[in-house]
């Protein structure tokens, strides 16, 4: 019984750390808020009735809904707009994300925020000008010339998707290959926000406090009630 | 539980960081050639709890596993080169660039600053220079009986003396323009400084090679627009009191559990 309590106080901290996380990213360019669902395991049939268990099924996922375009007015930002990733070339290997904040380096390369080469059609993209826009399907164009197309990629929902930090995400298995995104649209000049909803996350907390509260008194209970008969049983008055 | 309170931390750090370059952002409002600044933020590390694609408890598949982020960091002081407005000040040597590239300067280590900042001031021997007295590159001095003075969009400068009227040139007004403007370094008074991230500088005349044209007459204001960085500094304050929060409830939660044992 009390192992079943405190299994149910661990799942509520471990909520607790996900959203402290998503919180500390309310500001992060492309980001995705994870959330957490503690349900019942099974209930296993014990000698006196039915027994929950310490049995809580933890299920965590990664909302991956289109968070809010924000109009920056810089050119080298592209956000997009319904499903899909741009791809970016790590060491590695390819990574998926949904952070447009791009940049051109010394050698007139697009990168990442995080200077990781941006791909297009034909690998990375290497511009000339300093006047560089975007076009509605990813056109990359430098000087009004069409240079090359940005990547965008798909995966089969649900997206089996881990996060690997920096924005950037990786197929959960390594085998799985993207394919090309279908009903998106990029935006260039602007960039798309955090998804992390503010007042949900609030509202999340509170509510994961509370059953951490209402597990933890539990237990108090429990422990008051086991005190009596291993203090008081047997003794005569 | 521990995580929680550094991912918040790191959090309101975040957003304090977003908060100074805000500030700093306004008090530049009114700064001639400014360029405003952004942070950029990256989500930190995750640790796997329980890797997806691993197999579960009874021959299952785990679809999507348990991984706890850390939280936040700053990736980049974004600086953002778009065109500030124009402001007429009649000074004929207050010059804007309308496009891309920048003024040099000679510091006094010798180096050589790019500045967006065009109000540009005659010293003692008619050199033209900056309001802190660094000279304009290519070396530009006027003749100090000089009237009037002209600049082309093209940077070419003539000035007519007193008692001509020919108006005679006396040299051009070169810029220079980076491949990765936003790469330069901040060296304060307006100045920048070029970077391996930026590239080397490319030199050429005014309106030649993707280079911008001058204006005479006109200063580049600061391109901080201050309902935006109001906006920006509401977000951000209440970003920083949710992560403030997000620390009292796993503060509260550590209570409980030491409590447990009464």
């Amino acid at each position: 019984m009390i192992h079943a309590l405190t299994s149910g106080m661990h799942a509520q901290w471990q909520r607790q750390e996900i959203l402290a996380n998503n919180l500390a990213n309310a500001s992060t360019v492309g980001f995705k808020q994870d959330n957490l669902t503690v349900k019942h395991g099974t209930p296993q049939a014990g000698p006196g009735g039915t027994t929950v268990l310490g049995t809580h099924v933890i299920t965590q996922w990664t909302d991956f809904s289109q968070g809010g375009l924000h109009q920056t007015d810089r050119s080298l930002d592209v956000a997009l707009s319904g499903p899909g990733f741009f791809v970016v070339q790590t060491p590695a290997g390819p990574r998926y994300t949904r952070a447009g904040a791009f940049s051109v380096n010394a050698q007139g390369t697009l990168v990442s925020a995080g200077g990781f080469p941006v791909l297009g059609q034909g690998g990375s993209i290497t511009v000339r000008s300093p006047k560089v826009t975007f076009g509605p399907q990813g056109e990359v164009q430098d000087n009004g010339q069409t240079v090359d197309t940005l990547r965008v990629v798909d995966f089969p929902k649900p997206y089996a998707l881990v996060k690997e930090g920096r924005g950037l995400f990786a197929p959960a298995d390594p085998k799985v290959q993207p394919e090309a995104a279908k009903d998106y649209q990029v935006v260039g000049g602007a960039l798309e926000e955090s998804n992390v909803n503010a007042v949900r996350t609030m509202v999340d907390m509170i509510d994961m406090l509370r059953k951490y509260e209402a597990a933890h008194r539990a237990i108090q209970a429990h422990d008051e009630a086991a005190r009596y008969p291993s203090n008081d049983m047997g003794r005569l008055q | 539980m521990i995580r929680a309170l550094y991912s918040s931390a790191s959090g309101m750090q975040a957003q304090q960081l977003n908060l100074d370059a805000i500030a700093n952002n306004l008090a530049n409002v009114n700064t001639a050639g400014f360029k405003r600044t952004r942070v950029d933020f990256q989500d930190l590390l995750y640790q796997t709890v329980r890797t997806p694609g691993t197999s579960g408890s009874q021959g299952t598949t785990i679809p999507t596993g348990i991984q706890i982020g850390l939280g936040t960091k700053p990736v980049a002081t974004q600086r953002m080169f778009s065109q500030g407005d124009f402001q007429q000040t009649e000074n004929p040597l207050d010059l804007v660039i309308e496009g891309s590239g920048f003024f040099q300067v000679l510091r006094p280590d010798g180096t050589t600053a790019y500045t967006r900042s065009g109000a540009f001031k005659r010293d003692g021997t008619g050199r033209v220079v900056t309001s802190d007295g660094f000279p304009l590159q290519p070396n530009l001095t006027l003749p100090t009986d000089a009237t009037t003075i002209t600049v082309g969009t093209d940077g070419v400068v003539s000035v007519t003396v007193a008692g001509q009227t020919a108006a005679q040139q006396v040299g051009t007004i070169q810029l220079a323009r980076f491949v990765n403007p936003a790469g330069l370094l901040s060296v304060g008074r307006s100045l920048y400084m070029p970077t391996l991230a930026s590239g080397d500088p490319v030199v050429a005349n005014p309106g030649v090679d993707g280079m911008g044209t001058l204006s005479q007459g006109f200063l580049e204001m600061s391109n901080v627009k201050v309902v935006d960085e109001m906006v920006a500094m509401i977000t951000s304050q209440r970003a920083y009191e949710a992560n403030s929060k997000a620390i009292q409830t796993a503060d509260e939660m550590l209570s409980m559990a030491n409590n447990m044992r009464r």
